[in-house]
């Protein structure tokens, strides 16, 4: 089959998206990719993809240049267009996710369409597509890796996840800028961890785009370290790397791809539940300062730079001597600073291990399948299956069965809260028939409600469509109500999924419980 | 029975210029409308451009005399080539269409610089024998019409152009 994928994103998520593309290449699909024209310079290192360009910059030249011709860009795109059709593609997936690639959708032809896309004039979302969108996008506690996510959303198995290759004994790399000042990490403290790695006799190599090697030399970066290489550079140094060191930035999924350990500095904005490199092994230190992760499109809130402050040298170093050493575990010295590794959920979804939130994140995973492969037609696990992962994978039945009966309070509660939130809901839409206008103490109330909603599934992201369709600054009050209508309906879908589950695995725990009796 | 000036200075009319210096036109016909043109605003430069050389070559002796009267304000460039060349100068001269109705026959001109079917974009303007980027910053701003100011709801919902218009909105939001 051939297949168009629009991964018109940034060259982070083009890497991060390889594990998707290479599982639709060994499904047998001739695969062709849809990227933006600024990454010409990754297609010769993907010769099984057949790449296409977007003249997003010639394109958006144009328009904003007064002396140019707006209809030079309509005809540009018009011939694009066509030449892309002429493929005659058969599927067509759009894992982009935003309104240029879901209008763009509109103008290809194909016998399937995937993803958000326009069709006469609408905007096209199934289940999947919506949680995307309005639940993991949004979300403070993502249940799903980006990856895995879009592909529950295109009806695809989660693809395969990389091991790291921990007996390298190539360079120490260390990425130590990233697009966005709030993700870095100081540079002070990079300079101190090469400079320990130097006196280690490691071979360090500090890495950068052409650019930027006169700041670093400036910031007192010896120049002999310094790595500035193209992509077929980079690519021969992450393939010898016995460890990558750095923030979040493309070069850690690239890292990923080619099974380099690394260790990410999550700090800003970054959030590592969303985007972690995605390989078995690999390891993040997550700085926690109450504001993480913070929003991509605000500066830092905060008069100085609370997380990076929580990430100490030591702390780094520790890690990376752990890493290369094999040395001991070590422990953390910061409180508020967490180490994930990156492992495997039994459906074969991606998660960072923590003590703290292995359970829940399996759990939030199970439900979300569960709630959205109903779209799809693949087989979807019957209750007593999923019952069996859960008391399987959870670490003893003693803890799990006081975990479903805090749980069970929970939904109780929670049932209670959704029926207040309906009744609200269905006063403010019946005072809109009849008045046009939305009463302000049923937004009031249902504002309460999904706030304590909000904090009651705080761990996970249940609640958050519900919450963000009390924040939608849709001027139609109409469109605002339907919102939370449809959030609504999806909520109580996911806490009947949940409940429905707890009482097969009670049902489970007891039959064991009495099997264990009669036999003793 | 068609009547070609008549025609010429009805178009003109439908023109409605105010004020106008410097003019091109796509389609050159038998020329009635350019001289109408030349005739009716005095101090109006016009540049007329036609893709077909054959038709320069069929004029009668009489219309040629008609463009050499007014040839201090009207100039007439034919062949595909050259109006590309021309067309690679910027100008802020308006531009606009005529369609010669008496010969029934269409001018492609306009489309070929100006949007549809243009021999200066994309695997056309290679066969020209021209430098796409160059061309493309070269096509002269002939519409004022800012992306933003082009209302796609005001073509056909489902048209291609209102799909392609939406597209490139999005590219400057």
């Amino acid at each position: 089959m051939k297949t168009l994928v629009l991964s018109l994103l940034r060259l982070g998520d083009f890497f991060q998206q390889l594990p998707l593309l290479t599982a639709l290449k060994d499904s047998g699909d001739e695969v062709h990719v849809l990227v933006n024209d600024s990454l010409r310079p990754v297609a010769p290192l993907f010769p099984e993809f057949e790449f296409h360009f977007f003249p997003r910059e010639i394109l958006q030249g144009v328009l904003t240049d007064s002396s140019k011709s707006t209809l030079g860009a309509i005809h540009q795109l018009r011939v694009f267009v066509d030449d892309l059709n002429a493929n005659r593609f058969e599927t067509v997936e759009n894992w982009t996710h935003n309104f240029l690639s879901a209008r763009l959708m509109d103008l290809l032809d194909a016998g399937v369409k995937k993803g958000a896309r326009f069709q006469a004039g609408r905007l096209e979302r199934d289940k999947s597509g919506t949680y995307m969108n309005e639940t993991w996008g949004p979300s403070g506690a993502a249940s799903f890796h980006w990856i895995d996510a879009l592909a529950l959303s295109m009806g695809r198995a989660f693809p395969e996840i990389p091991r790291v290759d921990g007996h390298r004994s190539g360079p120490v790399l260390l990425q130590v800028l990233t697009s966005d000042s709030k993700k870095n990490w100081r540079l002070g403290n990079w300079k101190k961890l090469a400079n320990w790695l130097r006196r280690e006799e490691e071979d360090v190599r500090v890495l950068c785009a052409p650019f930027e090697k006169e700041t670093l030399i400036r910031e007192g970066f010896a120049p002999e370290t310094l790595a500035a290489c193209d992509l077929a550079g980079l690519c021969d140094l992450l393939g010898r790397a016995k460890v990558l060191v750095s923030g979040d930035t493309s070069v850690l999924h690239l890292a990923s791809h080619l099974r380099a350990p690394s260790l990410g500095i999550f700090l800003g904005s970054a959030d590592p539940r969303k985007t972690a490199p995605r390989a078995l092994g690999s390891k993040v230190l997550w700085a926690d300062a109450g504001c993480s992760p913070c929003s991509h499109r605000n500066p830092c809130s905060q008069a100085h730079h609370v997380c990076g402050e929580k990430m100490s040298l030591q702390t780094v170093q520790d890690e990376v001597a752990h890493m290369m050493r094999k040395d001991p575990q070590p422990q953390l010295h910061s409180p508020a600073v967490r180490l994930l590794e990156g492992t495997k959920t039994p459906s074969g979804a991606f998660a960072l291990r923590d003590s703290r939130q292995d359970a829940v994140v399996m759990w939030s995973q199970l439900i979300w399948e569960f709630y959205l492969n109903r779209d799809h037609d693949g087989a979807v696990a019957p209750y007593g299956s999923a019952a069996h992962a859960i008391i399987r994978g959870w670490g003893g039945e003693k803890s799990l069965r006081a975990w479903s009966e805090a749980l069970k309070e929970r939904l109780e509660l929670s049932f209670r809260l959704l029926e207040d939130f309906s009744e609200s809901l269905w006063t403010a839409m019946r005072d809109f028939n009849l008045e046009e206008s939305l009463s302000t103490a049923s937004e009031t109330r249902m504002r309460e409600v999904s706030s304590r909603l909000s904090v009651l599934w705080r761990d996970t992201d249940f609640a958050t469509r519900l919450v963000e369709s009390n924040l939608s600054s849709d001027a139609s009050p109409f469109v605002r109500l339907r919102g939370r209508k449809e959030a609504l309906q999806e909520v109580y879908e996911l806490f009947t999924v949940q409940r429905n589950l707890i009482r097969v695995i009670d049902q489970e725990l007891k039959e064991r419980s009495a099997q264990h009796g009669a036999r003793a | 029975m068609r009547d070609p000036r008549k025609e010429g200075a009805l178009w003109v009319d439908g023109l409605a210029l105010a004020h106008p210096t410097s003019i091109i036109v796509v389609g050159v016909g038998l020329g009635y409308h350019l001289f109408e043109l030349v005739d009716r605003y005095p101090g109006l430069h016009v540049t007329a451009l036609d893709g077909k050389c054959e038709l320069q070559e069929s004029f009668p002796e009489e219309l040629r005399e008609e463009f050499a009267k007014r040839s201090s304000r009207l100039k007439a460039i034919f062949g595909l080539r050259d109006v590309c060349e021309f067309a690679l100068h910027p100008t802020t001269a308006s531009v606009v269409r005529f369609r010669a109705a008496c010969f029934d026959f269409e001018n492609e001109i306009f489309e070929d610089l100006l949007g549809q079917a243009g021999p200066l974009f994309g695997r056309r303007a290679a066969m020209a024998g021209y430098d796409f980027s160059k061309a493309l910053a070269a096509i002269p701003e002939n519409l004022a019409v800012n992306i933003k100011s082009l209302d796609p709801d005001r073509l056909e919902a489902d048209s291609r152009e209102a799909k392609l218009v939406r597209v490139l909105r999005e590219l400057v939001r």
